[in-house]
């Protein structure tokens, strides 16, 4: 027999938006094994995965199980081949049991009826089997995220899945039921099952798996002995290069404050207090930014400055003027620039071209008007430029930016928005999800605007960009801050972890240092 | 020689194109072949002499002035109320309300030429028509505000909205102002205010004047102008066009009452230029021409000439069809309805786009590896 469980050949898939996202990719996964594949963000991981699972066709190449070549057309064809995955976002029904999302799509029937005690039995004994501590009975809504995961993985295994697939299964997990998780997949490798673990904590995948196969760019680099590699190899082989991660950055010269919040108290849609006495000001020439897991408060905050914000008190305001009840067209006219955090919502109108998109800021400017009609060579003229400039990768300027990578689409999102009036920048999470190439061009960039003399506030989810970016440093806890730090250079991610979950908290003359004015 | 020369830079031209363009273009093609063998089809099946049938079908309009002057009559309405839509739907604003404004856009026209202005020369035709669009302006704005106002579904309420006109314009046709000596019309429109013949010996007025510049108008604000490129925005994304700083109900509401007027507009130059009096007693369909002229030339009004010669021709052909040979007129209404059925199928050849896709990634996969070759040696 095959000593490849699951093999794939030559696989390559372009998107219709003409994105190659995996370009010959070659991986195997044996019996009894868990099997890693890193890779950055956008290399594709994911597109490979979906393929396996049969969420996505491939254009090309062969997928081999236990040795015979198969057609994975839908998600039920790879289900019956053995093949089971656990999505970063769960796909369970709140208001259903445990028992009754694990049969979910098989449910026994007694009759007509569905048969709720054989489901609790079959639930029970596969939970049994594996050493699953979970209550068939509770109803998804209570759980935690863990357990939620866990029925994940359960409903998999009943469905008689040898390979499980799980994608980035970690990142929604505290260390502890990280720790639980690992204990069960490495009880599920001894009972004969393939695990394929996507991720790209390096640590992770040191500690729990066998062998790693890194992907970069959509190609295979290489599959390896996890024991013969270190974790630095590992980080050169996903990005290609040694990057330099660090942006060099002089120390900051700041000016006056271009964006104060004082005593900000934020209520969402439902009334709930979402931001809860928050001060803090950002001045021209420095980056300040907010640290927090997401859910914390930042949102609002993002929202309440750049005119999307609902009911509030306190005051927010920009070079002296509240910006409550501003609108939009007002809050940029005076300055403001938004890198927003969903960038295909927010950011782009997709079926629009390049040019189209990176103007659509500055139509009401006078140098691209003439007359009663738009200046189309002063438009075209600015736009190559801003193409070449932010080094956009592109067939030309008519294209439509859906076409592009998320990198590029990124680069499109930041020409516009700091080729505009720049006195106060709001980036909310302006890496993420693209290559380092992209990531690098957009921090130094960002730095660059800041020794011009814009004011930033930088909001992300990855500590080493808000670290090695941020000239000062606020951590949001449950809508408040929970710490403030006037440099940001010398802190650690460690530190950072124990005021972003709470363990810590500053006190309040500690944290009003935030506000300067 | 210059004929080979175009030809190059067509050919250049279309190798150029981007794989959605030319996906958008095979489509068009495969959906106009359906259409037309499954006009064909039935015409074999129902008719005697098929033949001669098709011939009409396919070559009236070269078949007599007469034909050719009904061609171009035809195309004055699908232009305008195409243009009408390609505004409305450019800013997704999916208003279906277009009848009721052509409707008592050419009442009021008729009104005005009766009684209004009979006898200016020149002048009376231009009051008329900016009454028409005044009025398609106000219908159109009811439905378009109470969408703005209380969120009601603009495609119910223009749709309920067209029968409310039609009913209103015939209360005041038959209760207000009809002609004493008749049951089913208005008194005759002033002769000052038919718009005049351009062409001797045909029907061809000139509306035609007016439709292409309204053709042209609609091209440039929708693409030239800083309103259509904010219309545009807000059709494709409303939360982008917001966070741009647009104003997104302003622009949609103004798109509406664009798309009203030139409605209006449409009814008062079909009045003025064919009829006599006012005599519709039902909506008269060109509203909804306009939304299968949007479909066929894909919200841009620089494709509406093209698509409008393409469905004037062949409802020529089927009008001449149908009193030449006896085939149904209807014919027509399937065959656009086949075409328009394989456009709006967004799945329709997906499998052909993937495959085009496919192998222009992986063209250009083969250009970077032949580069990076050069570059390496």
């Amino acid at each position: 027999m095959d000593e490849d469980f699951l093999r794939l050949e030559h696989i390559t898939k372009v998107y219709d938006n003409g994105i190659m996202a995996n370009d010959d990719v070659n991986f195997s996964a044996r019996k009894g094994e868990i099997h890693a594949i890193c890779g950055e963000n956008g290399a594709g991981k994911s597109t490979l995965m979906k393929q396996i699972y049969g969420v996505e066709q491939p254009n090309e190449g062969r997928i081999i199980v236990r040795g015979s070549e198969v057609k994975l057309s839908s998600p039920q064809v790879a289900i019956s081949h053995g093949i089971g995955m656990v999505f970063q976002h769960f796909m369970l029904v709140p208001s259903l049991t445990v028992a009754e999302n694990v049969t979910l799509g098989i449910e026994p029937r007694a009759g007509l009826r569905f048969d709720a005690g054989r489901a609790m039995a079959m639930t029970r004994e596969v939970c049994e089997k594996y050493g699953f501590d979970v209550d068939p009975t509770a109803r998804i809504k209570d759980l935690t995220v863990g357990v939620k995961q866990k029925v994940e993985i359960l409903k998999a295994l009943v469905r008689g899945a040898e390979i499980l697939i799980l994608d980035e299964p970690t990142a929604v997990l505290t260390p502890q039921e990280t720790d639980e998780l690992f204990a069960q997949l490495r009880s599920l490798r001894e009972s004969g099952h393939t695990i394929i673990f996507i991720s790209h904590k390096l640590g992770e995948v040191k500690s729990l798996c066998d062998r790693l196969t890194v992907i970069r760019r959509g190609h295979t680099v290489g599959t390896y002995d996890v024991r013969g590699v270190s974790e630095a190899d590992i980080s050169r082989l996903m990005v290609g290069v040694d990057v330099d991660s660090r942006i060099p950055k002089a120390p900051s010269r700041p000016g006056e404050a271009v964006l104060a919040a004082k005593s900000l108290v934020l209520f969402d849609r439902d009334g709930k207090r979402v931001v809860n006495d928050v001060s803090f000001s950002v001045r021209a020439g420095e980056i300040v930014g907010i640290a927090g897991v997401e859910g914390n408060g930042q949102a609002p905050i993002v929202d309440a400055i750049t005119g999307f914000g609902s009911s509030g008190s306190g005051s927010l305001t920009m070079l002296g003027e509240e910006l409550c009840g501003k609108s939009v067209r007002e809050l940029r006219d005076r300055g403001l620039a938004y890198i927003p955090e969903d960038r295909m919502a927010l950011g782009i109108a997709a079926n629009l071209s390049i040019k189209e998109n990176m103007i659509a800021d500055k139509l009401g400017l006078a140098r691209y008007n003439k007359g009663p009609l738009l200046d189309a060579e002063a438009i075209s003229e600015d736009t190559n430029a801003w193409i070449e400039g932010f080094s956009v990768l592109c067939d030309g300027p008519e294209q439509s930016v859906g076409m592009l990578s998320g990198g590029n689409i990124q680069k499109v999102v930041v020409a516009r928005e700091l080729t505009g009036k720049t006195n106060l920048i709001v980036c909310d999470q302006p890496t993420r999800g693209i290559d380092v190439g992209a990531s690098d061009s957009i921090r130094r960039r960002l730095v660059q605007m800041r020794d011009d003399g814009s004011a930033i506030l930088l909001v992300s989810a990855d500590l080493s960009e808000l670290l090695s970016l941020s000239d000062r440093l606020l951590v949001v806890f449950d809508g408040e801050v929970s710490a403030y730090f006037s440099d940001a250079g010398e802190v650690t991610e460690e530190e950072l972890g124990y005021y972003m979950l709470g363990v810590r908290k500053m006190s309040d003359e500690e944290v009003g240092g935030a506000y300067i004015v | 020689m210059s004929s080979e020369k175009a030809c190059a830079r067509l050919l250049r031209h279309l190798r150029s194109l981007s794989v959605q363009s030319k996906h958008e273009m095979l489509r068009m093609a495969v959906a106009i072949a359906i259409g037309l063998a499954v006009a064909v089809i039935l015409v074999v099946l129902t008719t005697e002499d098929a033949g001669q049938a098709l011939a009409y079908f396919v070559a009236a309009p070269f078949m007599g002035t007469a034909y050719f002057s009904h061609m171009v009559e035809v195309i004055i309405p699908l232009v305008m109320t195409g243009s009408a839509v390609c505004v409305m739907f450019s800013a997704n604003q999916f208003n279906l309300g277009l009848e009721g404004t052509i409707y008592l856009g050419g009442l009021a026209a008729a009104l005005a030429g009766v009684y209004l202005v009979p006898d200016l020369p020149v002048l009376s035709p231009v009051v008329c028509i900016l009454l028409g669009g005044l009025v398609g302006f106000f219908v159109m704005a009811i439905p378009a505000l109470l969408q703005y106002k209380f969120k009601a579904n603009i495609v119910v309420s223009t749709l309920m909205m067209n029968y409310v006109c039609l009913y209103v314009g015939l209360f005041f046709l038959f209760r207000v102002f009809k002609d004493p000596a008749s049951s089913q019309h208005t008194l005759p429109i002033g002769p000052c205010a038919h718009l005049p013949v351009l062409f001797a010996g045909t029907r061809i007025h000139a509306g035609l004047l007016l439709a292409a510049a309204v053709v042209a108008a609609s091209y440039l604000l929708l693409y030239k102008t800083r309103m259509g490129a904010g219309l545009r925005m807000v059709g494709q994304n409303p939360k982008f066009a917001q966070c741009m700083g647009l104003g997104v109900s302003g622009l949609a509401l103004a798109s509406q009452f664009i798309g009203g007027a030139i409605g209006g507009m449409t009814g008062a130059v079909q009045m003025l230029g064919l009829y006599d009096r006012f005599q519709w007693t039902s909506l008269m369909g060109w509203g909804w021409d306009g939304v299968t002229m949007a479909i066929f030339a894909r919200n841009n009004p620089k494709y509406l000439p093209l698509a409008a010669i393409f469905l004037a021709y062949f409802r020529t052909g089927a009008w001449v069809m149908s009193f030449k040979a006896g085939v149904q007129i209807d014919l027509v209404s399937v065959f656009e309805g086949v075409m328009v059925l394989f456009l709006m199928a967004e799945k329709f050849l997906s499998g052909t786009y993937r495959k085009m896709v496919f192998a222009d990634a992986d063209r250009k996969r083969q250009e970077r590896m032949s580069k990076g070759e050069e570059a390496v040696a």
